[in-house]
């Protein structure tokens, strides 16, 4: 018996020591150079279904658009996109990161989309020393210092708490704000700040709370006071804004609405509501014009664009170019496209701005902007 | 106390309950019959919204229906009410008739294997994205604006319609199980099938049938979820399915007026608990849950249930 005892106990011994090793050797996979003369592996990830999947689909498209044109014009390396649907799942996000690694001759990542889909990747890309950009994820923390291989085109929600309460105390004159979060790690920090600063103005806030699974809001409709002035919707559903728009309206309540970046969307078209976002509208800018209209060659005539997915573009232009960088030689390490990735310095970009990071993976001089929804679509106020 | 926000709750409280009653009601039905619990009862509602949803865009979707508006509402609730009925006969047949006589884990575990079952069919054919009724726009938004707004009384004509179909559908089962020889049989078989075998009832056509009805009225459940809060997902017959079976439970199991009852509570609970108690909407499901394990320690076969007697 005390025999089996031990050869059970060495067996499970080796059996860890095997699964260390293993893990090890997938994360190993960074140190090791790949050839990558004529062609290169990057992957993309976003929530292309799902609740957010009318986001995902333009966030998916612009994101690999660039790579598209990049091969289109034979320039080498050639670059190949693995893909993975997020389905705005973090359990999802950790599967395809963990699939990411494994694969050797993936040197960086494009995605995810939102703040906990980076949350759910960081320490599997963190460990593996794999850099990877996001075009919208804007919680604060993201780029505390602790996350030295993500990169974001999005202002931070910081910046985004600052405009959008200056905006409802400058412009609308709001004295009684109701914030609601859908209790996500994006909504909730946000809708902390927006709070302070609000209170910090002398306005009366009352705050509530949704979940994101949640298919009714008309009791939390009936709670907020008849003289509330803006409603502010710090959540990242634009169906669950459009149904409290439409529920306050079936209960006579008119007050206006102001929804964070994930406003900019089909899903939500209540005229005179307000969503700040991190992009301005692209289509107004003469120098985006051909891009424009060659995204709408390659996706359609009807293919989605609002403000994320030119963010999305630059994401894949950084990334495309970070890798060619790095494969000049024609072998390429992990290390070397995050340290490429690091050297971005894009004179101006779509959204008529320069791109470059700094130490955090902020990109510099990012910030937000200001849109209402009017009859014909929305309108950028600031 | 202000009456208007109290009044306001009570009505959407009714509301919610009516839905979560009609899911309640094929839980009760099913447990009374075969003493199954059948968790893909929730899933079931589901493709009901889903039914709803497709001929809503068949017939030119919310904004421009091709049809008259009353013509299409009930259209989608016959469609719907088809749909899944035909989808709860097949469940039946195919998932549960096999282990009848097998041990009663072996249906749970099928039940729960249906409802994964169905889930994921409907992630792979409608895929994972929310789809909207955009019920809001159905009449130029009639269907909200209008209906009763006297005083703190304000309940739009989409949840008069909601609540009194519910009304209806429940009104016609109860007729139909009390007074029918379709409704004798079914508590015939409940109370006794091997008994009602031997008096010459068909028991499998009994069960059949009663599958039919109970999925239908998740079915119309379904339909009315997407009326009145337009989003529907893959998932969203997890969610309701628990709610309806706690209702069941609450009101005790096997009883039809204890199932509307619990559902009505159910819808209560959350709507009052939304509107009063500190983070209510945050913690809503605590509450309906709370209630759920309250009312068991009190009333273990729930609040119209009859305790179960054992010949010794």
């Amino acid at each position: 018996m005390r025999k089996l005892i031990v050869i059970g106990t060495l067996a499970l011994a080796a059996a860890i020591v095997g699964s260390l090793s293993t893990s090890a050797a997938q994360g190993g996979a960074t140190a090791s150079a790949v050839s990558c003369k004529s062609e290169a592996t990057i992957g993309y990830f976003g929530p292309n279904t799902g609740p957010a999947a009318s986001i995902g689909e333009e966030l998916r498209n612009w994101t690999v658009f660039y790579a598209r044109q990049w091969n289109k014009q034979g320039k080498r390396p050639r670059i190949n996109i693995v893909e993975g649907d997020t389905q705005f799942d973090p359990k999802e996000v950790a599967t395809i990161a963990q699939q990411f690694v494994a694969n050797k001759n993936l040197l960086a990542v494009l995605g995810p989309g939102a703040s906990q889909e980076v949350l759910a990747a960081k320490p599997i890309f963190k460990r593996a020393g794999m850099s990877y950009i996001a075009a919208s994820a804007t919680r604060t923390s993201l780029t505390d210092g602790t996350n030295p291989t993500f990169f974001r085109i999005a202002a931070p929600d910081g910046i985004q708490a600052l405009s959008s309460s200056r905006y409802m105390i400058d412009k609308l004159k709001a004295k009684d704000v109701v914030i609601i979060d859908d209790q996500s790690s994006y909504s909730v920090p946000l809708a902390d700040e927006v709070q302070r600063l609000l209170k910090k103005a002398k306005v009366n806030v009352k705050r509530t709370s949704i979940t994101q699974k949640q298919f009714d809001f008309s009791s939390v409709i009936t709670d907020i006071p008849n003289g509330t002035d803006v409603v502010y919707l710090p959540i990242q559903l634009a169906t669950q804004m459009q149904l409290i728009g439409n529920q306050l309206r079936e209960q006579g309540k008119r007050i206006t609405l102001f929804s964070s970046d994930a406003g900019y969307s089909n899903d939500f078209k209540i005229t005179g509501s307000y969503f700040s976002t991190f992009g301005p509208d692209v289509r107004t800018f003469r120098t985006a014009r051909s891009t424009v209209s060659a995204y709408f060659k390659e996706f359609g005539k009807k293919a989605p664009l609002t403000t994320f997915g030119p963010l999305g573009y630059i994401t894949g232009i950084a990334t495309v170019q970070a890798v060619a960088r790095a494969c000049k030689d024609g072998k390429a390490t992990r290390a070397e496209v995050l340290a490429q990735m690091r050297k971005t310095n894009l004179k101006t970009s779509i959204i008529g701005q320069p791109v470059r990071f700094n130490w955090r993976g902020d990109r510099i001089g990012a910030r937000f902007f200001t849109f209402q929804i009017t009859k014909t679509g929305p309108r950028t106020v600031r | 106390m202000d009456w208007y926000k109290l009044v306001q709750l009570l009505v959407n409280g009714v509301t919610l309950g009516s839905i979560y009653a009609l899911i309640a009601l094929g839980f009760t039905m099913v447990y009374g019959t075969l003493k199954l619990l059948n968790f893909a009862h929730g899933d079931v509602f589901m493709v009901g919204a889903f039914i709803g949803y497709f001929v809503l865009q068949w017939l030119g979707g919310s904004a421009a229906p091709t049809v008259n508006i009353v013509f299409l509402i009930v259209l989608m609730f016959v469609a719907a009410m088809l749909g899944c009925g035909i989808l709860g006969v097949f469940i039946e047949r195919f998932a549960y008739r096999p282990l009848r006589n097998a041990p009663r884990i072996a249906p749970l575990i099928s039940a729960l294997g249906v409802a994964f079952l169905l889930q994921n069919s409907a992630l792979l054919i409608f895929g994972a994205q929310y789809r909207s009724y955009d019920s809001f726009d159905l009449a130029g938004g009639d269907l909200v604006v209008r209906g009763i707004h006297t005083g703190p009384l304000n309940v739009s004509l989409i949840r008069l319609i909601t609540v009194g179909s519910a009304l209806v559908l429940m009104v016609l089962l109860t007729l139909l199980v009390k007074r029918s020889r379709l409704g004798k049989a079914m508590r015939a078989t409940a109370y006794d099938g091997e008994a009602a075998s031997m008096m010459g009832i068909d028991i499998d056509r009994v069960i059949a049938i009663t599958f039919f009805i109970g999925s239908a009225l998740a079915g119309a459940a379904g339909v009315m979820i997407g009326l009145l809060f337009s989003n529907i997902y893959h998932f969203m017959g997890f969610y309701a399915g628990l709610k309806g079976f706690t209702a069941a439970v609450v009101g005790g199991i096997g009883s039809i007026p204890g199932a509307v009852l619990g559902g009505l509570l159910i819808g209560l609970g959350e709507a009052l608990a939304a509107g009063y108690l500190p983070q209510g909407s945050t913690f809503q499901d605590f509450w309906v849950f709370s209630l759920l394990i309250v009312m068991l320690l009190i009333r273990p076969n729930g609040l119209l249930g009859k305790p179960q007697l054992k010949k010794v």
